[in-house]
């Protein structure tokens, strides 16, 4: 039996037997839980094979927080929520060619443009965290496939951030990282 | 376990376990599927013939992950409640050993072994082979921070479906001529059922019989040259991947 229960309140209160298979599919199950059906308790508790995995429930009020979907160390999907600042930027490329099509007096561009392509950038941080969170970024930053999960809706990433310095309570005090995520696609759709 | 991202080793003896020979080459072979994990397919994804050029009777080691990796591609999944739900980015992976020896009774599969294969990776430290955490669950650490309109996701592994599906066959009773009834009970459901006999002295049975209908009774004509019969019947357990087979019937 697992059981997902959130407190004090109980607005979260869920008790699914766990299934048995021998379809490979159904081998791994994914139990989501929806946060914002605990509209103002303040954590979540999942119990499962004896292991109680507690979730602490955020209000960010300034930023929107993003939550970041990987592949983790076992195979399986995980969700990271960053609750703090986001900045996005644009890279570009182009090729260029030197035209005699007329004068710039006239509107002509004496260089032109052309295989013009971007991908999107940005960074997240992820607020303020506790220690164990370290082992969760190392398979973060070790995953092969990355997505942002808005709106029902995954998005494609690679992660940009090649290196990460892990930060201690004793000597960072407060825990924060800063990572930088690409889009895994072309800003021009050229599939 | 097979975590398809780090080598995943086979550990193979070059002596066949049938006629205790040291074989001239083995065979393995590797198969890959998605469905139930009773129903391989039946022609291999992979099979490799190698050679014991030095005559070894020790064993040889095999990495299958670079293989078997690429059957997954791995894919997000979503749902919008609080429930479980299908992991889908896993499959079988079975592996057998044929030999070739101077006896022939070793070319049939050895060393038959089924694992599920994740696309999970272990770390440096971890040896080989590294296996997925004790308490089947799929992340690792107990504390989290979520985002009050937010999403988390607990993966973990179930257990395999234990097979106690049964089919008894109650009796076979003659109807008329040579049509018998047969009245049986299941613990499962199927949809087809079959019903094959033999004669009391024989240890072949004669080719399945579909009956018309899956409750009891059905009945069937049995045209086997007189004397006492012996019958069975049985049927597909979906859920299993598994034929499940009754009680064996002497009607005379």
């Amino acid at each position: 039996m697992i059981t997902v229960i959130s407190y004090p309140d109980n607005q979260i209160n869920e008790s699914i037997a766990e299934p048995t298979s021998l379809l490979a599919t159904e081998m791994v199950q994914s139990l989501w839980v929806d946060v914002s059906e605990a509209t103002t308790d303040e954590y979540i508790e999942i119990v499962f094979n004896g292991v109680t995995t507690t979730l602490l429930i955020t209000d960010e009020c300034r930023y929107t927080p993003i939550d970041i979907y990987f592949q983790n160390k076992e195979g399986a999907s995980q969700i990271i929520p960053f609750f703090k600042a986001k900045t996005e930027s644009l890279n570009t490329s182009k090729e260029e060619f030197e035209s005699d099509r007329g004068q710039p007096s006239a509107g002509n561009h004496q260089f032109v443009k052309f295989n013009v392509q971007g991908r999107g950038k940005f960074k997240v941080n992820s607020g303020f965290l506790s220690e164990e969170m370290n082992e969760t970024f190392t398979q973060l930053l070790l995953s092969e496939r990355v997505w942002m999960y808005k709106d029902e809706i995954f998005t494609p990433l690679n992660v940009s951030t090649s290196s990460i310095e892990y930060k201690t309570r004793q000597k960072d005090r407060l825990i924060n990282y800063e990572i930088e995520l690409e889009e895994a696609f072309n800003k021009i759709n050229n599939v | 376990m097979i975590k398809s991202l780090s080598p995943y080793y086979l550990t193979i003896p070059w002596v066949a376990p049938i006629s205790e020979e040291i074989c001239t080459s083995y065979t393995l072979q590797i198969f890959v599927w998605n469905g139930l994990k009773n129903i391989p397919p039946i022609n291999p994804s992979y099979e490799i013939t190698k050679d014991n050029v030095t005559g070894s009777n020790a064993s040889d080691k095999v990495n299958i992950s670079p293989l078997v990796n690429d059957f997954i591609d791995f894919t997000p999944f979503d749902t919008t409640v609080t429930e479980l739900i299908d992991g889908f980015n896993q499959y079988w992976v079975k592996t057998q050993i044929l030999y070739t020896t101077s006896d022939e009774a070793d070319f049939v599969p050895n060393y038959e072994n089924i694992q599920l294969m994740l696309s999970g990776y272990g770390y440096g430290m971890d040896g080989e082979n590294s296996q997925i955490p004790s308490n089947n669950i799929l992340l690792t650490g107990t504390e989290f921070k979520v985002s009050r309109n937010g999403f988390f996701i607990l993966p973990i592994l179930i257990e395999e479906t234990v097979d106690t599906s049964t089919l008894v066959l109650d009796s076979v009773t003659l109807d008329t001529g040579s049509t018998y009834d047969y009245a049986f009970t299941s613990s499962f459901t199927f949809a087809q059922l079959y019903s094959q006999v033999r004669l009391d002295s024989s240890s072949a049975w004669s080719t399945a019989l579909v009956f018309s209908g899956t409750t009891s009774p059905q009945s069937r004509i049995v045209s086997i040259g007189g004397g006492v019969f012996e019958t069975r019947i049985y049927a597909f357990n979906p859920l299993i991947g598994n034929n499940i087979y009754s009680n064996i019937v002497s009607v005379s």
